[in-house]
């Protein structure tokens, strides 16, 4: 998995791709965690290169999920390919997130906010 | 006069008539799926390791076979969850392996795991209550609710002090509802 940091309109876009699963989720997480506070207020994260995504990878979405709801911050998620739009739909997971197509509209929901 | 056709001999037969090289189906061409099989066993220590070996060589294997990409996400995304489960809380100490056989045959591809810790059933896990609010969602039993619906097929047997899970997945039946 690589992990991918961009600022776009004081956004900060977390690009992800290869696979999200138990093997590379601590990777995630660890990264997730360093994450300064102040540059988490609006974050995207894309996964267009994601190949797929095991519950290993949705249990670090939750916690972002948990922690943009505490810190009163904007998440959106993007460019869910269709095997990970089904798992996150199997998991109950779409209505947790602002789920957009594009980084643009992922990024326009965040500073909207 | 009784004619004795030369064939008629038993061991012109089992020389003569025995062609010297095997033909073998033509399984090159990408069209053919349906005619392939191929079946390969590997052997990982129950470790995170172990997971990461087992789903290089699944994620290479199907590739290689030109599985469908659908197919090959739906079974390697299912692969780490059984797999993961089995390393969590199958097997003490991290001193067991697991065994994984992939298989593919008529269209269907079958992924086995066997390893040797005690007796545990994953299907037996509680499904989790996916329509909760995200305060009370916890991750537990996620796995294996998405190894229910994404495989095709999946049974555990315990056999010979063995844990064995099958997963099946057809190879094409397209995109399935949910």
């Amino acid at each position: 998995m690589e992990i991918k940091e961009d600022r776009r309109d004081g956004v900060l876009v977390i690009a992800l791709a290869g696979r999200v699963d138990s093997t590379t989720a601590p990777t995630l997480e660890a990264h997730l965690g360093r994450l300064e506070k102040d540059s988490t207020r609006r974050l995207v994260v894309d996964f267009s290169g994601v190949e797929y995504i095991s519950s290993a990878g949705l249990r670090i979405m939750l916690i972002l999920a948990k922690r943009a709801r505490e810190q009163q911050s904007a998440l959106a998620l993007c460019a869910l390919g269709e095997n990970v739009r089904q798992v996150f739909e199997l998991a109950g997971f779409l209505p947790l997130f602002i789920v957009k197509g594009s980084q643009s509209a992922a990024v326009a929901a965040v500073t909207g906010v | 006069m009784i004619r004795r056709p030369f064939a008629a001999h038993p061991r012109a037969f089992t020389t003569a008539s025995r062609p010297l090289v095997t033909e073998r189906p033509d399984t090159s061409s990408p069209g053919q799926k349906e005619g392939m099989s191929a079946r390969d066993t590997l052997t990982v220590p129950a470790t995170m390791a172990g997971v990461r070996q087992a789903a290089d060589t699944a994620s290479a294997w199907t590739d290689r076979l030109g599985l469908p990409v659908e197919v090959r996400r739906r079974a390697l995304t299912t692969l780490d969850e059984v797999l993961s489960n089995i390393v969590r809380h199958g097997v003490r100490g991290g001193a067991g392996v697991i065994q994984m056989t992939l298989a593919y045959e008529a269209g269907v591809l079958e992924i086995e795991l066997t390893d040797d810790a005690d007796s545990f059933n994953p299907l037996l896990v509680p499904a989790p209550d996916v329509g909760a609010p995200i305060e009370d969602r916890v991750p537990g039993g996620l796995g294996i609710a998405l190894v229910r619906a994404l495989a095709d097929e999946v049974q555990y047997e315990r056999d010979a002090n063995r844990n064995r899970v099958t997963m099946r997945f057809e190879a094409n039946r397209g995109t399935r509802d949910i």
